[in-house]
């Protein structure tokens, strides 16, 4: 199945889009966490905070649907 | 003094109540870099009436690009100090308590019960995770935020009655020292300030289950739903 992932400041660098200047395409296998894509593609799990899909914070262990566009965000703990 | 404030005061909703109201308010704030610049300049502005200010580093060169409370005659000395006495020349009819310690579960309790609420402007996710405990314990709301390059991140937990802190941010994921500029940090601190005079007030839609997820590199402003983790070594 094809989910995508988009990101944006300091994750873009290691996601590789290859959509737009944001999105991945990836193909998987159903029944996959979205810590294990991440791992599939080389994403470490440890650069990425919070998954968002469909307006709602996502645990890592969600397994992704087709389709699913989701959005990765890096670490944002500056102050 | 009144007169000070005639312009928010003019804002419908905000009125001569809801002035009186800020100025017998008290907030803490914990961290005086930079988000806790907007914070600080514009909760005293708005006439705040006693503000607690957490903040026990001193003044370096690399803090100059956007903790515009300090100037270069301020390097090496306490960051608390320099904040009071910067944001008593602005206004000084507010009460500016200044704690030089690092906040933690062992000092938390001296001033957060009689608080109104706690501003998160920490840099740190320990020091985030110590005031998501101590907004849970002693039943208060936290305002937090965080800025990384172009993206920020505002959210409002409302202690006791949805996700805290630590049911977002379950790990710490920290990039040291995380690269911040000015712009971004006064976007989120404003938003941050904005949100903090909404609550003492009882202005507006108080926006709680949710965090708003900034993106200035596309100017992308989401909000994001946000639910308990259960079971949370926060707050269940």
């Amino acid at each position: 199945m094809t989910i995508y992932f988009k990101g944006g400041g300091l994750l873009k660098e290691y996601l590789k889009p290859d959509v737009d200047a944001y999105t991945r395409k990836v193909e998987t296998t159903q029944g996959k966490t979205i810590r294990e894509i991440m791992e599939q593609i080389n994403l470490k799990p440890s650069l990425v905070s919070m998954a968002i899909l469909s307006g709602k914070v996502i645990p890592m262990s969600y397994m992704p649907s087709e389709g699913d566009i989701i959005t990765l965000r890096p670490p944002v703990q500056g102050g | 003094m009144q007169t000070r404030y005639a312009r928010q005061i003019a804002i419908p909703g905000w009125g001569e109540q809801g002035q009186n109201t800020l100025s017998k308010s008290t907030v803490v704030v914990v961290g005086a870099g930079g988000l806790g610049f907007p914070v600080l300049s514009y909760l005293t502005a708005a006439g705040v009436g006693r503000i607690v200010l957490f903040e026990y580093d001193t003044v370096n060169e690399t803090n100059l690009n956007r903790q515009l409370l300090y100037t270069m005659n301020a390097i090496g000395q306490p960051k608390v100090q320099k904040a009071i006495h910067r944001l008593t020349e602005m206004n000084p009819h507010g009460q500016m308590i200044p704690v030089p310690e690092p906040f933690s579960d062992n000092n938390a309790g001296r001033y957060l019960p009689d608080a109104d609420l706690i501003i998160d402007c920490a840099d740190n996710y320990e020091t985030r995770l110590a005031i998501a405990r101590a907004a849970h314990r002693y039943r208060k709301t936290m305002v937090h935020g965080a800025v990384a390059g172009f993206l920020g991140t505002v959210g409002t937990f409302n202690s006791g009655y949805g996700p805290c802190f630590q049911c977002v941010y379950h790990e710490k994921t920290d990039v040291s020292p995380p690269p911040v500029f000015g712009a971004m940090a006064g976007i989120v601190g404003s938003i941050q300030a904005t949100e903090a005079i909404k609550i003492l007030i009882n202005y507006g839609n108080i926006v709680y289950n949710q965090i708003l997820t900034i993106d200035m590199e596309t100017g992308q402003f989401e909000r994001v739903m946000i639910s308990k983790r259960e079971p949370c070594p926060v707050c269940s």
